[in-house]
């Protein structure tokens, strides 16, 4: 008899906080995204720095989570670095994908590193994704052997809940790169 | 339902922990990444280490026994010298399998050299020059850490850069050869720079990789509990080889006048430098031109760039200005990065050079090109080759306030001293303090306080040349024998009497200078009373007259008719005797001679006429002294030294009391050879001859300064009597004048020529009889010399006409001028048509009807109509070697003098600058720098060499001698002779320095900046060429040449001539003379060696210069050496400070593989660090364990007490 009240209030507990862990959830992963955003960043940066040699970062443009592999690249969600040696890119990591339900923002200016003067979208080149092949298109940029990178300004992205903004009040994580260190900034509400 | 509650939860926690790891993965991964790059970078200590060891062991100076070791530096190795010259070791400065090596080095050798397929060995070889490509919007941006690679260009047959296509290279002395080891396949580096690696193991061990495969490579040690941790390369580049924008501008050429040339007149007399022209001061380091490197751009914008040197002033000798140039003092460039930026800020950010220029030659990608070419540090030791401090030639008064010593005089003696926290600290400069005492400036004891330290010196000097020098072998005690002391001495006192009246005088009126005094009656000022060196019993020039000429003239002053005292058919005779004197240092500062003559002996001559058998006393004096006017100093026509008429000592002189010319004799009378009834055998009269001691004597003191004994010949025969005068003629052009029949008349009239008058010219006119004894023959710098000279010197003797009885001349006298008097003989220097001169006396002409003057010639008067040969006391003859002489500045005459450094001239009025008037003294500060009087110990070049082996014509060798005859080339002694092993007199400027302390210190004690190391051959990378520091050096100067057939036009009392005597160099083939030493595998050991090397004028070739001085006679020993003495101060061949450039990486071998093999393929590269050091090596020269290198007790070398610091640290990361 008490066991069923017991388990009837964990349910009712249960059924109480379930959105609320949905949000916890969602925000644990906005907050992993954007940590693995920037360790990779520093790990691009930091091999640039030993082995003396620039890098290329790129965030890639890939099919929408719910479309196909084969569908139109439409959402920033990727991204990997490259170390550029006399011959050839050689890829620091695998291509780092943001979790379901986490986006870049395309907005300009949420993400100004997306903005035409920043980069240039690219199409792809001969490297191939996992999973997707060679259906994608980056931007990029490049982070010098002194650790300064290409851009002309400080960029930055903005990670957030697909389709949410956060002039919405949506949570997001924005990572700033500095130009002339190439270290980052994260900031977050 | 619990379960499903907790495993709800471990599924959350276990996506924390996930998300967690990740990022944790990533983070160790980084961290990783960072402590193998922070690996790297310690390496890259280890091999500067290993650099800056390799240098610290060459640079020694003393192998291991002690024996001194001379040592030269060279891009990429430091190679050292015994005391024979034998190589004994070379010191390899990049990393290689084998760092030194025994002996000479090879470069050609198979195991020196790099192998064409070094690029498929990368366990063994590694480029050090690999660029970085960046890729941007406009192609990728290919950045090179050490040598541009950039649009380079094929031009005749090398690359070399040509960023606008227009086929001429952009910097000028740089090619990469066509059998550079350029890796194959398209976008491989152009300009590679491969060495070797060497491998750094756990313990530090540093081993060499030995490889049989071509991606591998066996280190040895190497194991599985000594790993291979990681690898280093590097290659230190010399930076003297580089231009140093700090010292250099562009250079733009002057010299003393020395011609009657448009050239000479214009640019270098009438558009002199001004205060603060630097660019224009002969050896100054600013005179090493920039535009080698940046052709694009002009001297004017070059001057908007370099910190201490600026534009205007003469503007490269076109315009006139006496306005001093102001300097603003602008920071020293640090590294030559900062060339892109200017001082001046505009609008809140800093203006960058292009923009001052207008031009874009100082942009970036430029600045990228000239990396390699230019620098801010370049340094080098002021040591000489026995590694011991050098002697500053920059003399300095012995009182050191501030009426005594200048501000620069400061500055040479703190570039000169050591050891400043002693009481007494240790000088290397000479001091002085009395011009008029022969003792005073050169004490008998030796020690380290006052003047006794000049004694110190002077035998630390000669100490250092008794030795055996290293790297050349023989020393000059053996050479000159009994000279040696002899040279020292004149360059003591050459020394001594530089500077003699600094020009602070016109604006700080309490300024004492050397040989004043300035105000007044300027008695003695610039007169110098030649030091004599007690101990060795030698004396120097000073600059103080000799006798070169003494005289008779006979005169007749009156017959019967004239005055009735005189028997009928009788002439009235009376004789005077007078001296010629001559200043061996000719030139400006101007003198105010003051100095008394006492003439004894001259009782003893006796004449008598018909009938001949008896003779009487001439009535001359026992002794008599012979004052300078009152207080004043004897006035000259010429007031600058040199050839002196003998109306000097005469004019102003009264005939009667204490102002009274003494030489005259009494009155005889002689049958009257004008006279009808006169027999021809009786128009003659005996001449009993003797000897007359002359003594010159200082006027204050009266202590005797210097004694000659002339004998005059007797002529009392019928074959060499002398001829009786006429009377002369009472009437003179000028009616102001009054007759010449007394000598009264005679020195204290004036003629006067146009606007010009000549006070005092004395007067030798037809009729007159005049017999001399000259100095034979002529090189008057042997009687200067010598405090005493006798007969038996044999340096004077009758002229050739003495005992010719037909002959009333017998004399080649001269005014000041250089005007021949009446009858007087030439001489030549040289066997050429000189203007003016033709026949074999001159005789009248011009607008002095019979009388003295005919217009200004330029022979010197006794030597021979055939020239003066080297060594020999006879005329020149075909096979001898030709003399050394000097030529005269402006258009003054040629002749021996000893090269007296130029303090200044400056056009007055219409008076132009060293050819107008010289009796004034116009040097002043707009025209002052120490180096412009003295650029380098080059200046030495005229000193006799053989003076007390009295070999006349024989001077200090500092120019090439093709035949390697003369005395002072290798292998030869003083006396002419051959004696292998015995060195060139050029290794004598090794022992001295001239500092450079304006426009800042560029010399401070033991080094000096911007000097440029002539040993440009790189090593390993030998297809790599880099000359642009000789070329930068050379730009500016010019070979100074007189064609023989130019005899008549070169000093003229016509106008000025068009002809070029100085012409641009023909940079390329002068280079052929170096790039002949390179070939043979062996390096310029010292800088005194560019006297050996010809320098090549435009329009000639390098093969052609062993005959091009047979036809330019003319061209005096002064002149050949004049621009070694601009080119030696500005360089080198030892360095102060290098760039290490390395490439290191730290290794992780993959498990699994032999421990001792290192693959390319397999094992992995985990870091790279790259980038450049700047290392100086200095010294303190107040380290209190330094010891007095003069002092000869003193045994440690030097290289003991240099350190080392890293100046500036670059990573290389574009």
């Amino acid at each position: 008899m008490e066991l069923l009240v017991v388990i009837a209030i964990m349910a009712i507990l249960a059924a109480v906080t379930m959105p609320a862990i949905n949000q916890v959830l969602q925000s644990t992963k906005l907050s992993t995204a954007g940590r693995s955003i920037v360790d990779n960043l520093n790990l691009a940066r930091q091999t640039a720095l030993s082995k003396n040699l620039p890098v290329e970062v790129r965030f890639y443009k890939l099919p929408a989570f719910t479309s196909p592999s084969s569908a139109a690249p439409t959402t920033y969600r990727a991204m990997q670095s490259f170390l550029l040696n006399d011959t050839n890119a050689v890829p620091l990591t695998k291509p780092i994908f943001c979790p379901e339900p986490i986006v870049f923002s395309d907005n300009t200016s949420y993400s100004s590193l997306f903005s035409n003067s920043a980069s240039k979208e690219t199409a792809a080149d001969s490297y191939s994704i996992p999973g997707y092949g060679r259906n994608y298109a980056y931007r990029s940029f490049l982070i010098k052997p002194g650790g300064a990178t290409t851009l002309a300004s400080d960029a930055f992205v903005t990670l957030t809940r697909e389709n949410t903004s956060p002039a919405q009040g949506g949570n997001f994580v924005t990572i700033q790169i500095d130009s002339l260190t190439g270290r980052t900034r994260t900031f977050q509400p | 339902m619990a379960l499903v509650i907790v495993l709800a939860s471990l599924v959350l926690l276990a996506a924390l922990a996930l998300a967690f790891l990740a990022s944790v993965n990533t983070e160790l991964q980084s961290s990783k990444v960072y402590s193998q790059g922070a690996n790297a970078k310690l390496l890259s200590q280890t091999a500067v280490n290993l650099a800056i060891a390799q240098i610290s062991e060459a640079t020694k100076g003393v192998d291991s026994s002690g024996k001194p070791l001379a040592w030269a530096s060279q891009p990429g190795m430091i190679r050292t010298y015994d005391a024979a010259g034998i190589p004994t070791m070379a010191y390899k400065l990049y990393s290689w399998n084998q760092m030194t090596t025994a002996g000479a080095f090879d470069s050609s050798a198979t195991n020196n050299q790099i192998p064409t397929a070094w690029s498929t060995q990368p366990a063994i070889f590694t480029d050090l020059n690999q660029p970085i490509k960046i890729p941007g919007t406009n192609g990728a941006n290919v950045v090179y850490p050490v040598l541009d690679g950039n649009n380079l260009a094929p031009i005749s047959g090398s690359k070399t850069y040509d960023a606008n296509g227009d086929n001429k290279a952009d910097i000028e002395g740089f090619s990469v050869s066509a059998s550079a080891p350029t890796a194959s396949g398209s976008g491989a580096n152009p300009v590679p720079m491969p060495v070797k690696w060497l491998y750094v193991l756990e313990n530090g061990k540093i081993a060499p990789p030995t490889s049989s495969t071509s991606n591998e490579a066996t280190v040895a040690g190497a194991s599985a509990t000594n790993q291979i941790v990681g690898r280093i390369a590097f290659w230190t580049d010399d930076e003297s080889c580089k231009v140093n924008v700090n010292t250099a501008s562009e250079g733009s050429y002057m010299d003393m006048p020395r011609f009657n040339s448009s050239y000479d007149m214009g640019p270098l007399a009438k558009y002199q430098a001004v205060q603060n022209e630097f660019q224009r001061y002969p050896g100054h380091p600013a005179m090493t031109s920039l535009s080698t490197i940046f052709p694009s751009l002009t001297a004017e914008t070059i001057y908007k760039v370099t910190p201490r040197v600026a534009g205007g002033g003469s503007m490269g000798g076109t315009v006139a200005s006496t306005t001093p140039i102001t300097i603003t003092p602008n920071r020293l460039y640090a590294t030559v990065d900062e060339l892109l930026f200017s001082p001046t800020m505009s609008a809140g950010s800093r203006r960058t050079n292009d923009a001052e220029t207008g031009s874009d030659a100082l942009e970036s990608a430029a600045l990228e090109q000239a990396k390699f070419f230019i620098t801010t540090t370049s340094r080098s030791p002021e040591v000489n080759l026995f590694n011991r401090p050098r002697v500053d030639i920059w003399p300095v008064s012995l009182y050191e306030d501030s009426s005594h010593r200048t501000v620069r005089d400061q500055l040479f003696a703190f570039c000169s001293t050591m050891r400043n926290d002693l009481q007494t600290p240790f000088r290397f400069y000479f001091q002085r303090s009395d011009a008029t005492n022969a003792t005073t400036d050169l004490p008998t004891g030796s020690s380290t306080t006052g003047l006794e330290r000049n004694r110190m010196l002077l035998d630390y000097l000669k100490k250092n040349a008794s030795q055996a020098i290293p790297g050349f072998g023989g020393d000059f005690k053996t050479k000159y024998g009994s000279d040696f002391d002899q040279i020292f001495t004149e360059i003591f006192d050459y020394i001594r009497c530089i500077n003699l009246r600094d020009p602070v005088t016109k604006t700080d009126s309490s300024f004492v200078p050397f040989a004043g005094p300035l105000s007044g009656t300027k008695s003695g000022g610039g007169q110098v009373t030649p030091i004599v060196d007690t101990v060795t019993n030698t004396r120097g020039f000073g600059r103080f007259p000799t006798v070169s000429k003494a005289f008779f003239q006979f005169i007749g002053t009156a017959t019967n008719s004239t005055n009735s005292s005189v028997p009928a058919g009788k002439l009235r005779v009376q004789a005077a005797f007078f001296l010629e004197m001559f200043d061996p240092s000719f030139g400006f500062v101007g003198v105010y001679p003051y100095f008394k003559i006492r003439v004894t002996g001259l009782d003893g001559f006796q004449w008598g006429g018909a009938p001949y058998g008896t003779t009487s006393p001439m009535g001359f004096p026992a002794s008599a002294t012979l004052n300078p006017p009152g207080t004043d100093a004897f006035n000259l026509e010429n007031f600058v030294g040199g050839p002196m008429g003998y109306s000097i000592l005469a004019y102003g002189k009264g005939w009667s009391g204490a102002n009274r010319y003494p030489f005259v004799s009494q009155t005889i009378d002689l049958p009257d050879p004008a006279n009808s009834g006169t027999a021809a055998t009786d128009k003659f009269f005996d001449f009993s001859g003797g000897s007359a001691k002359i003594e010159i004597l200082d006027a204050s003191s009266g202590a005797v300064v210097q004694t000659l004994t002339l004998d005059f010949p007797a002529a009392t025969q019928a074959t060499n009597r002398f001829p009786t005068p006429k009377l002369a003629p009472n009437n003179v052009p000028e009616s102001s004048q009054p007759d010449f029949r007394s000598f009264y008349n005679r020195i204290n009239s004036s003629i006067t020529s146009g606007s010009t008058s000549f006070a005092g010219a004395c007067w030798i006119v037809d009729g007159d009889i005049v017999r001399s004894v000259e100095a034979n023959p002529g090189d008057i710098r042997l009687i200067a010399a010598r405090a005493t000279v006798s007969s038996a010197d044999n340096l004077f003797s009758p002229h050739a006409n003495y005992f010719l009885s037909g002959k009333s001349m017998a004399h080649s006298l001269r005014t000041g001028q250089g005007n021949p008097y009446r009858g007087a003989t030439f001489g030549k220097l040289v066997n050429v048509s000189y203007y003016g001169v033709s026949g074999t006396e001159y005789w009248n002409s011009g607008n002095s009807g019979s009388y003295a003057m005919q217009g200004s010639v330029w022979d010197l008067g006794n030597p021979s109509s055939s020239g003066v040969a080297l060594g020999k006391a006879t005329p020149f003859a075909t096979g001898d070697i030709p003399g050394d002489w000097d030529t005269g500045f402006g258009n003054q005459r040629d002749g021996p003098y000893i090269n007296k450094p130029d303090e200044g001239d400056t056009s007055s009025g219409s008076n132009l600058a060293y050819y107008g008037d010289l009796r004034y003294v116009r040097n002043n500060p707009g025209t002052f720098s120490p180096n412009r009087q003295i650029p380098s110990a080059v200046m030495f070049g005229s000193l006799p060499t053989g003076v007390q082996a009295n070999r006349p014509w024989q001077t200090l060798l500092f120019r090439p001698d093709p035949a390697g005859t003369h005395p002072g080339s290798k292998n030869r002694k003083g006396d002419g002779s051959s004696l292998s092993g015995m060195p060139a007199d050029h290794l004598l400027l090794d022992l001295f320095q001239m500092p450079v302390v304006e426009p800042y210190a560029v010399s401070e004690p033991l080094s000096t900046a911007g000097k440029v190391n002539i040993n440009y051959q790189i090593l390993p990378f030998d297809y790599i060429r880099r000359d642009s520091g000789i070329r930068a050096v050379l730009k500016s100067e010019k070979l100074i040449s007189v064609q023989d057939a130019d005899a008549n036009v070169y000093k003229s009392a016509s106008a000025a001539t068009s002809k070029v005597f100085r012409q641009d160099l023909n940079v390329d083939e002068t280079l052929k003379g170096f790039d002949q030493r390179f070939s043979a595998n062996d390096i310029f050991r010292s800088a005194t060696e560019i006297c050996e090397l010809p320098l090549v004028p435009s329009g000639a070739t390098a093969s052609s210069m062993s005959t091009y001085w047979n036809t330019r006679r003319l061209t005096g020993d002064n002149l050949r050496e004049r621009p070694y003495a601009t080119i030696y101060p500005r360089i080198t061949t030892r360095s102060n400070t290098f760039t290490v450039h390395f490439r290191v990486q730290s290794l992780k071998k993959a498990p699994g593989g032999p421990a001792d093999t290192w693959s390319e393929t397999r094992d992995k590269v985990t870091g790279e660090y790259r980038g450049a050091q700047i290392v100086e090596r200095y010294i303190d020269p107040n380290d209190s364990a330094i010891p007095d290198y003069a002092d000869s007790t003193t045994n440690t070398p030097i290289g003991i007490f240099y350190r080392y610091r890293v100046l500036l640290a670059k990573q290389f990361t574009p």
